[in-house]
């Protein structure tokens, strides 16, 4: 892997879809871009989604492209397994202090061949299986991740040296060390993405209690062909469900945990996911409890009609508890608001929480941007300058900036792009390769 | 007769992986506890499969507990938010 030089001209923080295309618009423009990832591997959430709305596209063969076209772009330098510590202002750009995690692999010697991980014998839940899942204590992050280099989790590695003998490069390095590297950068485009509202913000729903209570990025996990189990099985006794819930509003638009806003993705997730349960299980039954559906993007509503028609059950009903009974079935009181608010207890084998959108990362102590009240990036110039934070020349796009779908957050990467791209010619921090190679 | 050189462990250098887990204060009981639990889950399914196929639910029956949702904590499911 090449080092972090000197000079760059725009820094893009989160590797996710959005950081990978604003980073490719940027490049595609000439001009040199770093793209800081902070886990092992760059694609974010959508590598690891099932299928896209409403076109039911396969998520990963659109992400992985770009996860291909961003690691050997010319003028992106990928960097994983790094985060950014500090931005602060200096002249007309930024200087960017980034802390490279240690691999314990020589990325350089790393051939991925996957020797290290089978030899390992100590399995760790797999953070990209929402933890249904193994990996081992020394893993490359899954299948389609760029780079294809293990990394150790020095946390769960029981040191017993079967990594470092099997390894055919002799790559596994035990004394690496985090590593605090400078640079300077023209712009800086913050696309750091999302969380999904922790479940233990509704104890009453049994999220991360009960078992077969699962958050919607595990279900996709589970419908995914790549997922932990190759097919839908429910994780108390890997049974095929057959009477599926969806709660919709489950860590949205409620004020009780600090969620007020609605996080836009929910009922069209749960739709598709409900869709695509229909054709993976025979005869499964699938209901959406739901306040009221919000199919608001170019084909949504059309999708959501398609899914009514083939067999989803939509209910306009307030679900107040799940409670779990014999065999780890799950009864859901519901009140039922099509019926003059009728309280009913169903029974159902598994029951998904659709899960609202929360930013992943903070800007407080890093970057002096300001956050708005619901925890994302302030956009003062929402209407006009949709990327622009509350500190020129740091940019912000996708779900950093709010919640949104996976269409609106690459039009705000462009949008962002355009703009750091306009900074530079600006602020004249662009310059010519030859004297940028000088400056590096 | 020379003098006797003592070569024992504690002369040598430390190697790389000794000097990572003495920085990291060694391997938690915990983890050890874990380990050894998959050790015996892992037994579990191969004496289950022994016998021939068998399909998850009857592994999960046999084995007592499913595997993959013994990855979280004790208690806890491993697929919480």
């Amino acid at each position: 892997m090449p080092e972090i030089r000197k000079r760059y001209d725009a820094l893009v923080i989160g590797g996710g879809i959005t950081g990978m295309q604003a980073a490719l618009d940027l490049g595609e423009q000439g001009y040199d871009v770093l793209l800081v990832e902070k886990y092992a591997s760059i694609g974010g959430i959508m590598v690891g989604l099932n299928k896209v709305f409403p076109t039911l596209d396969c998520s990963s063969c659109i992400c992985t492209p770009r996860m291909a076209e961003s690691s050997h772009h010319s003028h992106i330098q990928v960097q994983t397994w790094a985060e950014v510590l500090k931005v602060d202002p200096e002249g007309d750009g930024f200087v960017a202090t980034i802390e490279k995690k240690p691999r314990y692999v020589d990325e350089d010697m790393c051939i991925g061949c996957s020797k290290c991980e089978l030899e390992c014998p100590v399995d760790v839940p797999h953070e990209f299986d929402q933890g249904l899942g193994a990996r081992r204590a020394i893993y490359i992050p899954h299948g389609n991740a760029i780079p294809q280099k293990a990394v150790l989790d020095a946390e769960h590695c029981i040191f017993c040296g079967k990594c470092e003998k099997v390894c055919p490069t002799e790559c596994i390095v035990f004394d690496q060390v985090a590593e605090q590297v400078e640079t300077r950068v023209g712009a800086v485009i913050i696309a750091t993405g999302l969380d999904i509202t922790p479940m233990a913000r509704k104890p009453e729903y049994g999220g991360g209690r009960l078992l077969n209570v699962m958050n919607p990025l595990a279900m996709e996990r589970v419908q995914s062909s790549n997922g932990p189990y190759g097919r839908v099985l429910r994780p108390s006794d890997g049974k095929i469900p057959r009477k599926i819930a969806y709660v919709q509003c489950a860590g949205s638009r409620d004020r009780s945990i600090g969620v007020p806003y609605c996080s836009r993705v929910c009922c069209m997730y749960s739709l598709k996911q409900a869709l695509l349960l229909r054709h993976y299980i025979h005869g499964v039954e699938v209901t959406l409890y739901h306040m009221d559906i919000r199919a608001f993007g170019k084909g949504y509503e059309q999708f959501y009609q398609r899914t009514m028609k083939e067999g989803v059950r939509v209910i306009k009903g307030k679900v107040a508890t799940i409670k779990e009974v014999d065999n780890n079935d799950l009864v859901v009181r519901v009140e039922m608001l099509d019926e003059g608010g009728r309280v009913e207890e169903r029974r159902h084998d598994l029951v998904v929480l659709a899960q609202g959108l929360v930013p992943a990362w903070h800007a407080h102590g890093v970057v002096a941007c300001d956050e708005a009240s619901d925890g994302f990036m302030a956009t003062p110039e929402g209407k006009i300058n949709p990327s622009f934070t509350t500190l020129s020349g740091v940019f912000v796009a996708g779900v950093a900036a709010g919640p949104k779908d996976i269409p609106d957050a690459i039009v705000e990467a462009g949008e962002a792009a355009m703009a750091a791209a306009g900074r530079l010619q600006r602020t004249g921090w662009h310059k010519v390769p030859a004297v940028a190679a000088a400056a590096n | 007769m020379g003098e006797k050189t003592t070569t024992g462990k504690a002369d040598r250098p430390k190697r790389p992986i000794e000097i990572l887990r003495d920085r990291l204060g060694g391997v938690s009981k915990e983890l050890q506890a874990s380990v050894k639990e998959q050790g015996r889950i892992r037994k579990l399914l191969r004496g289950a499969l022994a016998g021939g196929p068998r399909t998850v639910p009857e592994l999960g029956a046999e084995c007592d507990r499913w595997r993959f949702s013994r990855h979280g904590q004790p208690g806890r499911p491993a697929h919480a938010g």
